[in-house]
């Protein structure tokens, strides 16, 4: 229980350190000491030899002979998306790794009546207990021994956030909690225009993660990659043109060719704000995004990404993780966000009662 | 290892955190009920909804008058229950339960549930179909045993 108190008081510091998805403050916090370091030279990710170091085993084959990457995978993992810090250990051990899972797993069991998010004393701020996520029924696997996803910058790390990305991420969580003057004004997760872990990218869900699943099907000419929570993506392999620079897209626009047994995927023609996975700060359309895929055996889908963009870091980075598929079921179940998003309706008949409520209190019964 | 385990801990709390990561922040707990009105329902169930982003329990609450109003009780998305070996047959219609949780700001009959348990305090969904699912991190068989606080 102490452990718990300890936990919540330093929370935000290790929210940065783990997951660098918000938390701008402390990257404002942490940037200028990095930016102050001496700064080592460093080699340029290559992925092909970084993609070979993963050990492969019997890896099935469509009928043209490409690797078949069809399945439903899940990218709910417990390796970090960042390093701890630059100074921490690159790889843990087998028997850590084990031992990190079943420390999850009770984590998660842990906490599952109590108001998760919520420093003692004070308010509630979070719907949902452990129970509803990944890691409480089954134990979230460390499918690597790295300490990051991020392989690049080799400290492990998301590089600082640019001044106008910082500045964009200011207000964020006033923004989400305070009373909606309209739809318009809630963000495009809550209005299932981009709902949560709808891609690209993708990045590895920790153990409290909740639409961590997507499906792949695959031909010679396309590849589409339907996540669980929404619209699917198609990624071209027919060397078709791309839309002309105007079309912008949330999602962008995806080609794919293979290189060897692994899928790379070119994304341009991103529109702002499109990029799901870091909602918090935004990106911008300037987007570039290198995805990179590889069926490592029967249960494993290495993934990996570079992405760049100069208006939200100040240089590109990458990140490798090994996703993990589920052999139990043969198709997602349909999401329907729109159909059943009624959380929408109902947090702005709230913000209504609330300025009913004020009018009443201030006397103005127009 | 203690380093290590508080770690790990606190990946699975910061999960929970809004903004923390995209699937907290789906949408806002704030923006849609009172923290400042927790409610405790104890009723039988009509119907569950496995509808995502996210489920919803609709019970039969018994006033202290005798009337009975239906509560509509928001949950964490069907998803994970899915793929835990869950069914929509998991909860049948007149199970009794207790749900802990906060009252919506407009004054509907409506809460979210944080913590939904049978009245004897065993789990939902447990007891009818178990988790049967499989994986690297292929579930307990049964339901995993909660510290005493």
């Amino acid at each position: 229980m102490r452990q718990k108190k300890f936990s919540f008081v330093v929370a935000s510091v290790v929210l940065a350190s783990l997951l660098g998805l918000i938390s701008v403050k402390a990257h404002a916090q942490t940037s200028p000491a990095t930016q102050t370091a001496p700064q080592p030279s460093e080699k340029p990710y290559d992925w092909k030899a970084s993609f070979a170091k993963y050990p492969t085993g019997k890896v099935p084959r469509t009928r043209d002979g490409k690797p078949d990457l069809q399945g439903i995978w899940s990218r709910s993992i417990l390796t970090p998306l960042q390093r701890l810090s630059a100074q921490h250990k690159t790889e843990i051990s087998e028997a850590e790794a084990r031992e990190d899972e079943d420390i999850a797993q009770q984590a998660s069991i842990d906490l599952r009546v109590e108001p998760t998010a919520t420093p003692p004393g004070e308010k509630t701020t979070d719907a949902y207990n452990s129970f509803w996520r990944d890691g409480y029924w089954y134990k979230v696997p460390m499918t690597s021994l790295h300490t990051s996803q991020v392989v690049d910058p080799p400290d492990g790390r998301v590089p600082p956030l640019t001044p106008a990305a910082r500045e964009r991420g200011q207000g964020a969580y006033e923004r989400l909690n305070r009373p909606a003057t309209g739809p318009e004004d809630r963000p495009l997760s809550s209005r299932c225009v981009r709902p949560v872990g709808v891609g690209p990218p993708f990045t590895g869900s920790g153990p409290g993660g909740q639409e961590s699943t997507f499906q792949i099907v695959q031909s010679r000419d396309v590849v589409v990659v339907r996540p669980e929570a929404h619209e699917s993506q198609m990624i071209y392999l027919d060397g078709r043109a791309r839309p002309a620079e105007n079309v912008r897209l949330y999602k962008g626009v995806a080609r794919g060719h293979w290189e060897g047994d692994t899928l790379v995927v070119d994304y341009t023609n991103f529109k702002d704000w499109g990029i799901e996975a870091f909602a918090a700060y935004g990106t911008t359309q300037k987007v570039h995004l290198t995805e990179r895929w590889k069926r490592l055996d029967e249960d494993h889908l290495l993934y990996g990404f570079t992405i760049e963009d100069p208006g939200t870091w100040t240089k590109p980075w990458s990140i490798e993780f090994v996703m993990w598929r589920l052999t139990d079921q043969e198709q997602l179940v349909e999401y329907a966000c729109h159909e059943g998003n009624v959380g929408l309706e109902f947090t702005l008949s709230a913000a209504r009662a609330k300025e009913k409520e004020q009018e009443n209190e201030s006397g103005d019964h127009r | 290892m203690r380093t290590r385990a508080f770690f790990m801990f606190m990946l699975v709390v910061a999960a929970t955190l809004p903004l923390a990561t995209p699937s907290a922040a789906h949408h806002s707990f704030a923006a849609e009920y009172d923290a400042d009105r927790p409610v405790s329902l104890t009723g039988s169930v009509t119907k569950m909804a496995w509808i995502n982003p996210h489920s919803w329990i609709y019970i039969d609450v018994k006033k202290p008058d005798g009337a009975v109003e239906n509560w509509a009780v928001e949950a964490g998305p069907p998803g994970t229950l899915i793929r835990a070996g869950f069914t929509r047959d998991s909860l049948a219609a007149g199970t009794v339960i207790k749900v802990n949780g906060y009252r919506a700001k407009d004054g509907a009959l409506r809460a979210n549930g944080r913590d939904i348990t049978l009245p004897d305090g065993r789990l939902l969904f447990v007891g009818g179909s178990g988790p049967g699912s499989s994986g690297p991190g292929a579930p307990p068989k049964d339901p995993p045993g909660e510290k005493k606080k």
